[in-house]
């Protein structure tokens, strides 16, 4: 018989007991309480199960900078676009990448400042492929030995550590990886110090911290004061996560807590962790709407140049980061560090839907902005003005 | 890019390399990270890749914390 089952997790008892216990916490601690998750599938999820709907109104959750696709430097799509225009180059990427818009006016586009994507690239003539795994990138190497294949490594250390382990095992001359990696933990480390931050707890990012662990995080209730709990994905997990900071905030004792021990070991993945840096070094990356911070991105170490893109394009890459972070308008910014709704852009759901996005936050299934078009707000309210 | 759900093991290939099941459909993972996997095994995969291995035990451990949490003991699964 099997001791895990998945359908617990969606337990309607568990889902009733939990937001039971949630209602009395926030009774009890009698305030507002913002609570932040740092991870695009927490908010895809809380908006598809509706579990805003389920907390009393004095417990808000926030979404942070946990979509790696919003946060990838517009100058790597610059990049990405400039290389799948040239002969012989395969663009491989994630698919949830190819609508992103980077820092390049799209031509002929009147909406406003419309920028090009991946999608206009390859309308262009581009070669440019949609792929579920570096893996596939390695396959399309395979079939053709006289093209040059760019891996577009978007993501997280989860992602990332995929990277790793292929080039470790040792992957396809033609194969290079352009590399918009990025790594969770520093983002924590800023967030505190920016004017008018007001969050009292963390919903850590269980797969992110099943790599690194969340002994990382320790900084945030040692340092701030900030109630922290990693959680998992389905709804009686992160009811379990928001209950569990709920608890530490009201007995006034912030702390680390594990709420998803199936799968989040308290020191991570640490064979992963090995593989991880002995492929890449932590370097300083700019996040998209935030800026640049500190080791927080993945370069590959310089034994593994001869899989890098930006050493085997040298010359052919654009370097110059074109003004404007974000379209003119767009609110991606302040949604990207909880500070706006993304119903108070005025473009979402006129100028930008998932259909037709304009700003990065609407692409993805982990944008904070697609999530709210698809789900509503996740409170049962749909604020979208089609 | 992200999924929150496990996919179960229905075939292994190599020491490397498994099918699982997500749904009705079927994918390759990579297990390289991940050790003694078997059929009938649920794992974390993240774009190909299995993260991490969800073992009885530790699926028990969960729904008792979670028990715990409703049943209104203090003491959760705290790690400092
Ligand atoms: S709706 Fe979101 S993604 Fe679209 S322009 Fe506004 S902030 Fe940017």
């Amino acid at each position: 018989m099997d001791t895990f089952r998945p359908d617990l997790y969606r337990d309607p008892d568990l889902v009733a007991g939990l937001a039971a216990k949630i209602a009395g916490k926030a009774a009890q601690i009698g305030r507002k309480v913002k609570i932040m998750h740092i991870c695009g599938t927490h908010e895809h999820e809380m908006g598809r199960h509706g579990l805003r709907g389920l907390l009393p109104e004095n417990v808000e959750v926030l979404a942070g900078p946990g979509c790696p696709v919003c946060v990838c430097d517009q100058l790597y799509i610059d990049q990405a676009i400039a290389l799948s225009q040239e002969p012989g180059v395969i663009l491989a990427s994630f698919g949830d990448m190819l609508a992103v818009p980077g820092g390049v006016p799209l031509e002929g586009e009147r909406r406003g400042d419309v920028r090009m994507s991946l999608l206009d690239a390859r309308a262009r003539g581009g070669d440019v492929r949609a792929v579920y795994s570096v893996f596939d990138a390695v396959r399309i190497a395979h079939e053709n030995p006289d093209k040059e294949v760019v891996f577009f490594s978007v993501g997280f250390e989860t992602t990332v550590v995929a990277v790793a382990a292929l080039l470790l095992r040792g992957a396809p001359a033609e194969l290079s990886i352009l590399e918009a990696n990025y790594y969770t933990p520093p983002a924590t480390r800023l967030l505190p110090s920016l004017p008018g931050f007001d969050i009292d707890a963390f919903l850590l990012p269980g797969h992110a911290a099943a790599v690194t662990g969340i002994r990382i995080y320790e900084h945030l209730p040692r340092e701030h004061g900030i109630a922290c709990a990693a959680a998992g994905f389905e709804p009686v997990d992160q009811l379990a996560g928001i209950l569990a900071v709920l608890r530490q905030i009201a007995a006034g004792e912030p702390r680390l807590e594990n709420a998803y021990p199936r799968v989040l070991a308290e020191d991570g993945n640490v064979k992963a962790q090995e593989k991880l840096f002995r492929v890449f070094e932590l370097v300083p990356k700019r996040w998209r709407g935030i800026g640049v911070i500190p080791e927080s991105g993945f370069d590959l170490l310089p034994e593994f140049d001869r899989w890098s893109a930006r050493e085997r394009f040298k010359g052919l890459l654009p370097e110059a980061r074109r003004e404007g972070e974000h379209p003119r308008g767009c609110r991606c910014a302040a949604v990207t560090l909880g500070q706006s709704k993304p119903s108070e852009c005025p473009a979402f759901g006129a100028m930008c839907t998932p259909d037709d996005p304009y700003g990065p936050c609407m692409v993805s299934g982990e944008g904070t902005c697609r999530a709210w078009y698809l789900y509503g707000a996740g409170d049962g309210s749909l604020e979208v003005r089609a | 890019m992200c999924l929150g759900i496990p996919y179960r093991v229905v075939a292994i290939h190599d020491e490397e390399n498994c099918l699982v099941q997500v749904g009705s459909g079927l994918r390759h993972c990579f297990t390289g990270l991940v050790e003694g996997i078997r059929v009938g095994d649920w794992l974390v995969v993240h774009a190909g890749f299995a993260v991490e291995k969800i073992s009885g035990d530790d699926a028990r451990k969960n729904i008792e914390l979670i028990q715990s949490y409703i049943g209104g003991e203090e003491d959760g699964h705290v790690s400092s």
